[in-house]
């Protein structure tokens, strides 16, 4: 059989994916704390083409390497920070990061690109740490969001808009007593009543490898292994703080997703395309060789 | 169905949503007291591929697993409890509140409710003609801090202080006629906004735990005043609404796009034959 034709094929459903990928960014362009994702590619691995039946030479020929397709590898979420947009709201909060590393080789901290990456002389890639918020879900897993947009129920508990509690820097779920109106956060995440420290803060955590979290929905990220994450605690010096009354907006960039929108389809396109000549080709072979 | 299609009718409904709640604060515009409505946007839950082991690649920096999400969708309404603006209107009947505080009145069936609408008139009492109550201008009783509906003498001229405290004025002999109910609001999230412009308590709730009786605090604590002779205007600001609404649309018409784009790609695919 033709090997181009399921390279072709798997080129279509890795640019299915691409345009999913796309598109559920497309659908969070409005989503407090959302962080763009990208879908990368990997070509499948590499094979040894070899010409075999050959009778002059009596080792096969080798004709060289050859790739059958492309697949779908990883969805990578940036963790760009997001733009702050102003809500008045007491119990919205907001995180800014911009958190460094020192590189190891070098005794300096690491350049981050725009898209908080950044890759040394031996082609090794660190990402940006990300602070975040530590939630606890309806089963008691601790989670981590960026997005601050909390409410206080009846009961005084502080909780995502999804019913997640917040959580404390000692783990505990934060429960307010007094109203909404006196609560006063400061920078590094300490609450405050009427102006009076209630003795808790915000359990903002710092993520040292964010790529290691994986995204859950609802706004949440989980840690499939906390020490390969390596989360620890945010510390007064870290260059990370908080903002009461803000809310960080998606990271989704409308132009970048509808040329990536068009760019998948396009692409899509190009590999029906190339399946139809296959198609084509097999024609003449099936029915046109050997006619008489 | 294509994962693509599906996110952009999640999250087209998800906007049509907010949409709704623009277009519900926009039409409330001029209602007395109205506290305008946002509304609260989350990714819907993932679903990961598995990836066996063998996708594991040099260079790979995320866990095993491909992340598809489904759209976004709305979550939770919050209530913005800002201060409208005042206008005098003169008129002895209307009240504003200044402050964090709502008017507490018995809505139909004697539900207990609250409300910012301090535009109230005077109801005579059917069973006696000499006296009449001060309802809502939709016919909910306000309500005094004995939790009973505010009886005035039919003809009085009304004086009510910034505590609430009601004097009635016939001929030249005041009466004091009690005290208005007024509540702060500690945990504005718990309450529900209902028709009517009045708000409720969330099922299940503990009213201490949400609402504090504001002159039974020290004076310096009470967070909220009456005006007499005045109204609270809602606090939808047109321009955010109108700037919030060309988002929306644009959000819409990308999802629109997303959606003909997946549609395209199906059409694609079933004609792999020609």
């Amino acid at each position: 059989m033709l090997r181009g034709l399921y390279t072709a094929a798997a080129g279509m459903v890795t640019q299915q994916r691409r345009h999913d990928t796309v598109t559920q960014n497309i659908a969070n362009l409005n989503t407090p704390g959302y962080k763009q994702v990208d879908s990368v590619a990997h070509s499948f691995p590499e094979m040894m083409v070899s010409l075999v039946g050959d009778k002059e030479s009596p080792a096969s020929r080798k004709i060289g390497k050859l790739t059958t397709g492309v697949f779908a590898e990883e969805s990578l979420s940036s963790y760009r920070q997001g733009d702050l947009r102003e809500t008045g709201n007491n119990t919205d909060f907001s995180l800014i990061s911009s958190l460094d590393l020192v590189d190891p080789d070098t005794g300096k901290a690491m350049a981050f690109d725009a898209s908080g990456k950044y890759v040394n002389a031996n082609g090794e890639v660190t990402y940006r740490p990300g602070a975040f918020f530590s939630i606890m879900d309806n089963k008691d897993n601790v989670r981590y969001t960026r997005d601050g947009s909390f409410t206080v129920n009846s009961a005084g508990e502080l909780r995502t808009s999804q019913g997640y509690r917040v959580l404390d820097s000692a783990g505990n779920p934060i429960v307010l007593n007094g109203s909404v109106d006196t609560l006063t956060v400061d920078s590094k995440g300490k609450l405050f009543e009427d102006g009076l420290p209630l003795n808790i803060a915000m359990g903002i955590k710092v993520v040292n490898r964010p790529q290691e979290l994986v995204r859950e929905g609802n706004g949440v990220f989980r840690a499939e292994n906390e020490n390969i994450a390596d989360i620890r605690d945010l510390q007064v010096t870290d260059a990370a703080e908080l903002r009461q009354g803000y809310l960080e907006s998606s990271t989704v960039d409308p132009t970048q997703a509808m040329v990536d929108m068009l760019a998948a389809q396009r692409a899509y396109e190009s590999n029906q395309k190339i399946i139809q000549y296959y198609d084509k080709t097999l024609d003449r072979a099936v029915n046109e060789v050997g006619k008489v | 169905m294509n994962n693509s299609m599906i996110s952009a009718m999640v999250s087209m409904s998800g906007i049509q949503q907010r949409l709704d709640m623009i277009s519900d604060n926009m039409a409330n515009l001029d209602t007395v007291g109205y506290k305008r409505k946002e509304a609260s946007f989350e990714d819907t839950l993932t679903r990961v591929k598995e990836q066996s082991s063998e996708f594991k690649l040099p260079g790979r920096a995320t866990p095993s697993g491909f992340n598809l999400g489904f759209g976004a969708q709305a979550t939770t309404a919050t209530l913005n409890f800002s201060q409208g603006s005042i206008v005098d209107t003169g008129n002895l009947t209307d009240l504003a509140i200044e402050g964090n505080g709502l008017f507490a009145v018995q809505a139909e069936g004697g539900v207990q409710a609250y409300t910012r609408a301090g535009d109230f008139q005077l109801q005579p009492n059917p069973e006696d003609p000499e006296t009449a109550y001060l309802v809502t201008n939709r016919g909910h009783y306000l309500l005094n801090v004995e939790g009973d509906r505010i009886e005035v003498p039919s003809g009085s001229k009304l004086q009510i202080d910034r505590d609430g405290n009601i004097t009635a004025k016939v001929g030249n002999t005041d009466t004091a006629i009690g005290t208005i109910h007024l509540v702060s609001v500690q945990r504005p999230d718990a309450l529900i906004q209902k028709d009517d412009n009045l708000f409720v308590l969330a099922p299940g709730s503990n009213v201490d735990d949400i609402l504090t009786d504001i002159w039974g605090l020290p004076e310096e604590q009470q967070v909220a005043h009456i005006r007499q002779g005045a109204l609270e205007k809602s606090n939808v600001d047109l321009t955010k609404e109108m700037a919030d609404m060309v988002q929306v649309q644009r959000a819409y018409q990308l999802a629109a796009r997303a959606l003909t784009s997946s549609d395209t790609m199906m059409n694609l695919a079933n004609n792999l034959r020609g």
